[in-house]
């Protein structure tokens, strides 16, 4: 059977983007590592994809892989809804404003860095 | 030797989780400037795995399917990188549907997969 080969690549990150998530799951407490993985994964996301935007190459293997294959599996939505609906009001509206609020704003700060690499301002 | 076997599975269920994601995604159109092929995985990921939370079967499939296949299946980063680009191209409106699309979906996908569960 021979595989497409972008499948390929998304599967084999999938692989090791789900381990990894399951390792930092063994070390931290709930929901502390789902807000790890969240973050760190969302900030490497943004790296990976302002920095090739910015110097301006191709790199749709290293997207497939490293994107969509690990950071997609390492990030996780499902998890961090099922713990949302487990606690109190007050600390379900906390958890879904900072999960997003602060992924959101490494996006950004991955965004900036990138810019400032390409451009080397310092 | 647990710990390897655990990391094996999940790594397979991850792999395959990835794949459904990358081929159901991937067939979502752009609705009104919407991403919805993150929209569409997270909302079915989080029923079926509320839908396993919260009913009687076993907790053998635990590490394959729910942290391995469902967990790869959704994502966060795709989703906070699109909230973020929409935001970036100055479409707050979107951005903040975005966000709260997502939230509102998989919040009413995991009370469905509750009640498919109690009343199974």
């Amino acid at each position: 059977m021979k595989i497409p080969l972008p499948v390929f690549y998304v599967a084999v990150g999938g692989f090791l983007g789900s381990v990894s998530r399951f390792l930092v799951f063994e070390w931290l407490y709930n929901p502390i590592d789902t807000f790890f993985v969240n973050v760190a994964g969302s900030f490497l996301l943004g790296l990976l994809i302002y920095y090739f935007e910015y110097t301006g190459s191709s790199y749709s293997q290293l997207k497939l892989f490293l994107g969509i294959g690990f950071m997609g599996s390492f990030t996780t939505f499902s998890t961090f809804i099922m713990q949302t609906v487990t606690m109190n009001p007050l600390l379900a509206m906390a958890n879904v404003a900072g999960n997003i609020g602060i992924a959101m704003f490494v996006v950004y700060l991955a965004r900036t860095g990138s810019f400032l690499y390409q451009r080397r301002v310092w | 030797m647990a710990i390897l076997t655990s990391m094996l599975l999940v790594g397979l269920g991850g792999s395959i989780g990835a794949c459904l994601r990358f081929l159901v995604s991937g067939a979502m159109p752009s609705i009104n400037g919407l991403p919805t092929g993150t929209l569409t995985v997270n909302t079915i990921g989080t029923f079926i795995l509320a839908f396993f939370t919260y009913s009687t079967i076993g907790s053998d499939i635990i590490y394959p399917v729910t942290i391995g296949t469902l967990g790869s299946f959704t994502t966060f980063s795709t989703f906070a990188y699109e909230s973020f680009h929409l935001m970036e191209e100055g479409s707050f409106y979107l951005s903040f549907t975005n966000i709260a699309s997502n939230v509102t979906f998989c919040l009413i996908g995991a009370g469905l997969g509750w009640l498919l569960a109690t009343l199974i």
